[in-house]
């Protein structure tokens, strides 16, 4: 009985992970610049990877396999926003400009929220 | 279990060819690389899925764990080489 | 240079022999003599590595951080990629993709190199904010949307850092220029 929830709950992981990772490949297609794409490289897959590779944890049980499989997963929780901040960092001292822009339905609470900036300035500044 | 993990394989192979039309429009070098990026991590998890298949897991996470640690010293090893050579990009 | 103690060599002599347990599998006599002998090896040969300083004023980086703080860190980090994953995953599952980019730069007051790598992971791995640079003291971060560097600005992160380093109350953060356009 509990092997058949432990085989769910890896199920069920693995399939949440790889739709995080179908959105981070879908994320690298539809984002408009390269820095927001970078985003979806580091966040969104790196979340799956880590849930499909959990869930094969769960899947395998307590054996050395495991350990090597949570080597695995250390590492690329380190690596994988390491990676894209260096391809970021490379872009932007190469030159490469930002995309930039605010929409034009938030224009009309602008200086709401530029009073907003100004003040969690002046509070760095107080302090 | 073994049906689970064929059908998961064959589907994270489709989506892992998603940013490979990242790759071919680009604009810049940077995106092209950053999409070689988001394939060459996605297939950790591939081959790591492979070895469940094949029952053989212990042999393949040692691919896998070489595999990754090629991965990311190979794209922080091209980071640091465009950085240093200053590339010509195209503004979007 | 600097000193690397008894105490340093047994924790990486320690760690290592881990990993060659792990990855070996085996644990007759003859291979974790094996493992030993080359290990041994690895850390002699390293030992002229180890004592250089890549950074002015290099500590090491074990003796430093507060071990009980740093555990706690971990876990946010952990709940951090959590949230920072759906996030992106939202935003790009809209249809109209509600982001508006922008970077903001920063000065950061941390105590060494290893403090400003923790401050520039943190901010990688929370919602929406991308460390793009670091030179001296300077950050250089984008950011998805506008709420999503609301924890940078407020200074409440940077000084989590900072705790985990040493016990006063400082502002960490100053000087933040925030970029919305491009033209």
């Amino acid at each position: 009985m509990t092997v058949d929830v432990i085989s769910f709950l890896s199920i069920l992981f693995i399939l949440i992970g790889i739709f995080f990772m179908f959105v981070g490949s879908l994320g690298v297609i539809r984002l408009p610049d390269f820095y927001s794409r970078t985003h979806a490289a580091s966040k969104t897959d790196t979340l799956g990877i880590l849930l499909v590779v959990f869930g094969l944890i769960l899947f395998e049980g307590a054996t050395i396999n495991s350990i090597k499989l949570a080597f695995i997963l250390v590492f690329i929780a380190l690596a994988n926003p390491i990676g894209s901040h260096a391809l970021a960092r490379a872009a932007l001292k190469s030159g490469l400009q930002p995309v930039l822009f605010r929409r034009e339905q938030s224009l009309s609470k602008d200086d709401q929220s530029d009073a907003a900036e100004r003040s969690a300035n002046d509070l760095i500044r107080e302090k | 279990m073994h049906d689970f993990f064929l059908y998961s394989a064959v589907v994270l192979m489709i989506i892992i060819a998603i940013p490979l039309l990242r790759v071919l429009k680009g604009p810049s070098v940077f995106d092209r690389l950053l999409g070689a990026n988001a394939i060459a991590t996605k297939t950790i998890v591939l081959i790591t899925l492979i070895g469940f298949l094949f029952e053989r897991v212990d042999m393949f996470i040692d691919i896998t764990l070489a595999y990754a640690a090629l991965g990311f010293i190979s794209s922080l090893a091209l980071a640091k080489y465009i950085t240093v050579k200053r590339v010509e990009v195209d503004q979007p | 240079m600097k000193s690397y103690s008894i105490y340093h060599s047994f924790v990486l002599f320690v760690s290592l022999m881990f990993f060659w347990l792990v990855m070996s599998g085996y644990f007759d006599a003859l291979h974790i003599g094996f493992g030993v002998i080359s290990i041994g090896t690895v850390m002699v040969f390293f030992h002229s590595i180890r004592r250089h300083a890549f950074f002015e004023e290099e500590k090491s980086p074990l003796k430093s951080v507060n071990p009980i703080r740093f555990i706690s860190y971990v876990f946010w980090v952990i709940w951090e990629i959590f949230k920072s994953g759906i996030f992106v995953a939202k935003v790009i599952l809209k249809p109209s993709m509600p982001i508006e980019p922008s970077i903001l730069t920063f000065k950061a007051d941390l105590p060494g190199p290893y403090a400003k790598m923790l401050l520039g992971n943190s901010i990688t791995l929370t919602p929406g904010t991308l460390t793009v640079d670091i030179e001296d003291d300077l950050f250089t971060v984008h950011a998805l949307s506008r709420e999503t560097y609301a924890g940078i600005i407020d200074d409440s992160m940077p000084k989590k850092v900072l705790s985990l380093y040493s016990d006063e109350k400082r502002p960490v953060i100053s000087d933040v220029k925030i970029t919305h356009t491009n033209l």
